[in-house]
């Protein structure tokens, strides 16, 4: 078995066997020591996922270093076992055998999953040492330690497999994991209830998930990402002339027939090969659906505030630095399908931006200190997909800006919101802003930690967020600008980006607002937090210092050094844009990257500068001079604007009043429908019988008279009808 | 083998006659009765060989012989479409007779020797071979039930068991009208080599063959579809013929619920499988949409119905109505996929509903209510019992990793294909209108089932008042949970590798259903190849 195939079996295994191991032992005999299991297990994957990076970085090199090869970027396929099979399941022709329904269990290497891997594995490890402390009181402890490395095996899978069943698999398996952990303390009828939300949403979600899986099969016939080998009269297609070259071919390098998978080589290297028009768009966006459910972008975000009912350990990892982001990796694990669409990116970007907007304006006002950071976490994946939306078949750019920040907002996500939990844990589970203040002094810690969460998050220089936020603004305004698109698109582009340079002036407002409402000002403390409010253990304060280390550095490091676009652009999806890019480069000549630099270098200077505006106008209102504020809510709320903001635009009421209790009303009717139309209908039938016996009894009356008139009578007519005839 | 599975029907009868003695004798050696049977059938069913249409075969002459005018004979034996819902209904006695232990105190030993009759019955339907035979065992399994439901059934007892009863013999009458047609039929068109030899057969293989080489006319296929299709949709039940089920669910002692949803339901749609697929392909390819459209119907109505109840084996109940649907859904595609998701869902409804059943007994036998608005938060009295319920819930709203996930998935993606192969635009939309709401019954699902998890199991704790005389309330005892663990590791198993399961079914289905699925494919094949090079 070669390196790289066990270290994918290693990296979910680990944490599947820390959960099976804690579910069994955790309640009679690891109890208080159930954390360490998953700490184990998590903390070897995590080692594993960063060998796996070196892996695929040495098989790039080795890649490059062998010459051109017919190779679109870098993977590595490994199958396991076979799920599920039904031969002769695809027939659309008379003249081929019907193909084979076949899903195997197969993992991939990639720098995508690379980097998804390690990032995931990484956050996890923090968050679950920062869980022994936090989590240390609660009587579910080992119950806790059990769902944590579940759900770190099914993101881990998530983003490894190589078929686009098992995504769909793994992808329900973290919406449970979420539903388990968001509900964790079930006996608050809100966590029970946020959990059912987030599960149903998400739902509505994987419904045009599925739909979109059920459309790529019957257009593609598969539903590997990757090429199979077919074996010699494997599934009876050898020994036939192949004549869809669409979908079986020759094998470019070695004889041997190959079953192109939708994500696979031969599609990568003939694009042609990709189905456009509407069926295309079909497909993209029911994709995109789902991808808005997980990643709770409008109109599918109303879920992710609720979740934050949830321990606030489950919020920073799993509602906001992992599996929320699952949407945003499978966008990018599809473009090539995007780009078979343009509608379709079009509208992904849309989405992201709209989003962004509304998210960052229903944050301002907000006062639970953990809903102020979930609209925060809705408004930042918003920015990962219009950077998505602003890929075009020459550049990548959009993509690999998406991923990174999807990459550094990880880091510095994660750490806000442990940030907040510390404070939490230390106003003894209080969370609204309004009601502590000044903890800068009683939380040292917390508190610059948090700061470098919140610099990061405004995007200010050298943060991590800086970097990648800057890259998507100027990958949409190259759009805004770009001259080979019509008007209209254009346009588009120009409104997206004006709303993301505007998102990146409220962003800075109300994560400054949060922050200075908590740390500064008065010295306030709650009652519930009684006579202990302290700054929190060391087990929650050392994952805190390394994550805001993470949020500082990880940001001017890979764009400096060119380390992370450099290695995702071997990731198969991107590195087929790269191609194409360098196919029409080759043809057009050069001059466009001298263009780009310089319309990066200003869109740096303006959203700098629109952050430096958004922090100032937070420190102008919130430190000190409470008037102020109360002024400008008034005015704003004789607009409605403020209660708009407040009420995070009613979508909970809307979608209430328009969808949920219209289809409680139809099930009440339907139910009444049954008991009174349906049953008595049958019950109907079930007495005709006795009601036909009931009509005809009068007729035995037992009266000799009556039997001989009728005798009588029908003697007349049978005579009557014999002789007329 | 062939003694085996000769043993394995006949045991529970044995057991029921054999079985005496006071309550507690009678239940333990019913348990004796359905252990070893299962033991019989897990023998049977993993050495099954994929492929083998008659698995350890017994037959001999009843009535006239092969050389005879008539032919009647006792047949038996497995193949691909039985060997699961074989294995399936010795499963769930197990779980029948363990959740009887307590719950049955009045005249015990009746009730379990109607239970291990209902056995025989249900064994017997599934393997036997020939028409009689059949019709015997299914009627069998009717008389049994209908004592279960009226003397060990709650309030409405009386009410149910008849209703139950008068629906489920009218259909099988028509049904038994149609098998007799289909056999005169055979009768009077010969085929074969030799058509001067007049021979009444009943042998079901031997009429399927027949039927697949004599071309039967359209209109009498019809006649006879609708004959078939009288007894088997309301077994199902199909939509609008389901309202027998909520009442006879909730009527019924909690075994009998069991096997009800677990089974019995299951030999509606193994009847369409078995004689309406093989033996009447045309009239199966022209009811299709009809039909398709009365699953989807029941799949969204159930559902709906299902969300607006308060009694939570009534909620259970219709939720079969809408997981019944399904299964049609995805015979009644009419292509591989969909053919053996649908059967694959067949036994995977039983499992987590058999399950869901046995559950709602068990909470039953605690509180003695069943409303929603009674119970409140249970995970925290309860944490053993919601563990299972939480498991059984996710397998039956379809949770990939679990079985429901296996069935669903397939079905709907063979019902998609169907609705892609289409010859016109208008049968297309018709399709792909039919395939969405499906979906959507399944968003559905998950709302009605994660409703009454939460609102029974999670929250803040509320009991009904406990009555001081008796025991505190406790969590699941060991009994239960022998009752439902072997159930969850099924559940498990087949959402993990379905493909043990669909390979032991596959070539028996192919074969069955070849005929159907080369005409309904006949029309669409061509259409599809237009369609595909429009698209590209």
């Amino acid at each position: 078995m070669d390196t790289i195939k066990t270290l994918l079996i290693l990296i979910p295994a680990l944490p599947l066997a820390a959960t099976l191991l804690t579910a069994v032992l955790g309640k009679r005999v690891l109890r208080r020591q159930s954390h360490w299991p998953t700490v184990l297990a998590i903390g070897l994957s995590c080692a594993a996922s960063l060998v796996l990076v070196f892996q695929v970085q040495q098989g790039i090199h080795k890649a490059e270093s062998e010459g051109p090869s017919p190779q679109v970027g870098y993977e590595k396929v490994v199958t396991l076992w076979t799920w599920a099979g039904v031969d002769g399941a695809y027939a659309y022709s008379t003249s081929e055998p019907a193909r084979g329904f076949r899903i195997d269990v197969t993992l991939r290497a990639d720098p995508l999953t690379a980097v998804m891997l390690a990032m995931v594995t990484l956050v996890s490890l923090l968050v679950a040492v920062y869980s022994i402390g936090y989590m240390h009181d609660d009587p579910g402890y080992w119950r806790f330690f059990s769902y944590i490395p579940l759900f770190v095996f099914s993101m881990t899978m998530l983003v490894s497999v190589s078929n686009f069943v098992l995504l769909y698999v793994f992808w329900e398996a973290v919406g449970l994991c979420s539903y388990l952990l968001i509900g964790f303390w079930f006996q608050k009828p809100a966590a029970a209830a946020a959990g059912k939300k987030a599960f149903l949403v998400n739902r509505i979600g994987d419904f045009g998930f599925a739909l979109g899986l059920f459309l790529l099969w019957t257009t593609y016939g598969t539903l590997d990402f990757h090429d199979v080998k077919l074996a010699a009269g494997g599934e009876g297609t050898a020994a036939t002339v192949v004549h869809h070259e669409t979908e079986i071919v020759e094998d470019a390098d070695q004889p041997g027939l190959v079953r192109a998978g939708v994500l696979g080589q031969t599609m990568l290297r003939d694009r042609a090969l990709y189905v456009t028009g509407g069926v295309a768009t079909a497909i993209c966006l029911l994709l995109m659906l789902g991808a808005c459910g997980k990643s709770a972008q409008f109109p599918l975000h109303v879920w992710l505030p609720d979740a934050m009912e949830g321990p606030t350990p489950v919020s920073a990892l799993i509602h906001a630095a992992t599996m929320v982001t699952a949407g945003v990796y499978m966008v990018t694990r599809c473009l090539p399908l995007f780009l078979a669409s343009e509608v379709a990116l079009q509208v992904v970007a849309a989405i992201g931006g709209f989003t962004a907007l509304l998210a960052a304006l229903t944050a301002l006002t907000q006062t639970d200190l953990k809903r102020i950071l979930a609209y925060s976490t809705i408004s930042q994946l918003g920015y990962m997909f219009l950077g998505l939306g602003a890929v075009t078949l020459l550049s990548a750019a959009g993509a690999v800006a998406g991923m990174f920040h999807l990459f550094t907002h990880a880091f510095f996500k994660a750490l806000l919101f442990l940030g907040a939990g510390s404070v939490m844990h230390a106003m003894g589970g209080v969370i609204d802003v309004r009601r502590f203040g000044g903890l800068r002094r009683l939380m040292p810690t917390t508190h610059w930690t948090f700061l470098f969460g919140c610099l990061a998050l405004a995007g200010i220089v050298p943060f991590a967020g800086f970097w990648s936020k800057d890259l998507i603004l100027a990958a949409v305004g190259e759009q805004a600008y770009s001259h080979a698109l019509d008007p209209q698109t254009q346009r588009l582009y120009y409104l997206l980006y004006i709303a993301g340079l505007l998102t990146a002036f409220l962003t800075a407002f109300y994560t400054f607002r949060a922050f200075f409402l908590t740390f500064y000002g008065e010295e306030r403390i709650p009652r519930e937090a009684g006579h202990h409010a302290h700054e929190s253990p060391r087990s929650m304060t050392v994952p805190l210092a390394i994550l805001a280390v993470c949020a500082l550095v990880v940001g001017a490091y890979f764009e400096l050094t060119h380390g992370f676009a450099h290695f995702l652009e071997q990731a198969p999806p991107l590195a087929m844009i790269a191609a194409e890019q360098a196919t029409a480069e080759a043809g057009a000549g050069l001059g466009q990257s001298a263009h780009q630099a310089l319309s990066h270098w200003w869109v740096a200077v303006i959203s700098s500068l629109i952050a430096a505006a958004g922090i100032a106008l937070a420190a102008l209102l919130y430190l000190g001079h409470p008037q102020r504020v109360e002024r400008l809510t008034r005015t704003l709320d004789a607009g409605g604007l403020y209660r708009l903001s407040r009420g995070k635009f009613f979508f909970d009421e809307i979608y209430d009043l328009f969808v949920v209790r219209p289809l409680q009303a139809v099930a009440s009717l339907s139910f009444l429908f049954d008991r009174t139309v349906i049953d008595r209908l049958v019950d109907g039938c079930g007495l005709m019988p006795k009601r036909i016996g009931a009509a005809l009894r009068p007729l035995q009356n037992g009266m000799i008279q009556f039997y001989a008139l009728a005798m009588v009578l029908g003697l007349l007519v049978l005579l009557g009808t014999l002789l007329t005839m | 083998m062939e003694a085996l599975l000769l043993a394995a029907v006949f045991l529970p009868l044995v057991g029921a006659l054999v079985l005496g003695g006071d309550r507690a004798a009678a239940r333990r050696s019913a348990l004796a009765t359905v252990l070893l049977t299962l033991a019989a059938a897990a023998v049977l069913v993993f050495s099954y060989p994929a492929g083998h249409d008659a698995f350890a075969a017994t037959e001999y002459s009843w009535l006239g012989g092969i050389d005879s005018p008539i032919d009647v004979r006792f047949s038996i034996a497995l193949d691909g479409l039985s060997v699961w819902l074989f294995g399936l209904t010795a499963l769930l006695m197990v779980t029948a007779v363990l959740v009887s232990w307590e719950a049955i105190e009045q005249q015990a030993t009746m009730f379990y020797r109607l239970l291990l009759v209902l056995e025989t019955g249900m064994l017997g339907v599934f393997v036997a071979r020939d028409i009689i035979l059949f019709y015997v065992f299914f009627e069998f399994t009717l008389i049994p039930l209908f004592f279960l439901i009226g003397i060990w059934g709650s309030e409405q007892r009386r009410y149910a068991a008849i209703k139950f009863f008068l629906f489920t013999l009218a259909g099988s009458v028509l049904t038994l009208l149609g098998l007799l047609a289909i056999v005169l039929w055979d009768y009077y068109n010969p085929s074969g080599t030799d058509t001067t030899v007049w021979r009444l057969t009943f042998s079901i293989p031997e009429l399927t063959e027949n039927l697949a080489a004599e071309h039967m006319d359209g209109t009498l296929q019809l006649v006879i579809f609708l004959a078939l299709f009288a007894g088997f949709a309301i077994k199902v039940p199909l939509f609008p013929l389901h309202t027998w089920l909520p009442l006879a669910h909730t009527e019924a002692p909690t075994a009998g619920s069991v096997i009800l949803a677990g089974v019995l339901l299951k030999i509606g749609t193994y009847g369409f499988a078995r004689f309406s697929l093989p033996m009447l392909p045309e009239a199966t390819v022209a009811c299709m949409p009809w039909l398709l459209w009365l699953s989807v119907a029941g799949v969204i109505y159930g559902a709906l119905v299902a969300l607006a109840q308060g009694d939570i084996k009534r909620l259970i109940a219709y939720s079969s109505v809408s997981h019944l649907g399904f299964c049609m859904l995805g015979i009644f595609a009419l292509n591989p996929l969909g053919i053996q998701g649908g059967t694959l869902q067949m036994i995977n409804h039983g499992l987590s509903t058999g399950a869901l059943f046995a559950l709602v007994g068990m909470l039953y036998e605690r509180y003695h209510t069943r409303q929603i608005a009674d119970l409140g938060g249970l995970a925290r009295q309860l944490p053993v019992l919601a563990f299972f319920m939480l498991v059984m819930t996710l397998s039956s709203i379809g949770l990939p990793g679990l079985n429901g996930f296996a069935g669903e998935f397939l079905l709907l993606l063979g019902l998609f294909q169907r609705a892609w192969a289409e010859a016109t635009a208008a049968d297309a939309v018709q399709y792909v209108a039919i395939a969405v709401l499906a979906v959507s019954g399944v968003v559905l699902g998950a709302w009605y089932m994660l409703s009454l998890v939460q609102r029974v199991f999670f929250g803040p704790v509320r009991e009904p008042r406990h009555n001081p005389a008796e025991a505190p309330v406790r969590d699941l005892c060991f009994r239960e949970v022998m009752a439902l663990a072997p159930l969850t590791v099924f559940v498990v198993w087949i959402g993990i590798q379905p493909r043990f399961f669909l390979d032991r079914m596959e070539p028996t289905l192919n074969k069955l259903t070849a005929n159907v699925r080369q005409r309904a494919d006949e029309k669409t094949v061509q259409s599809a190849e237009r369609k595909l090079t429009r698209v590209r």
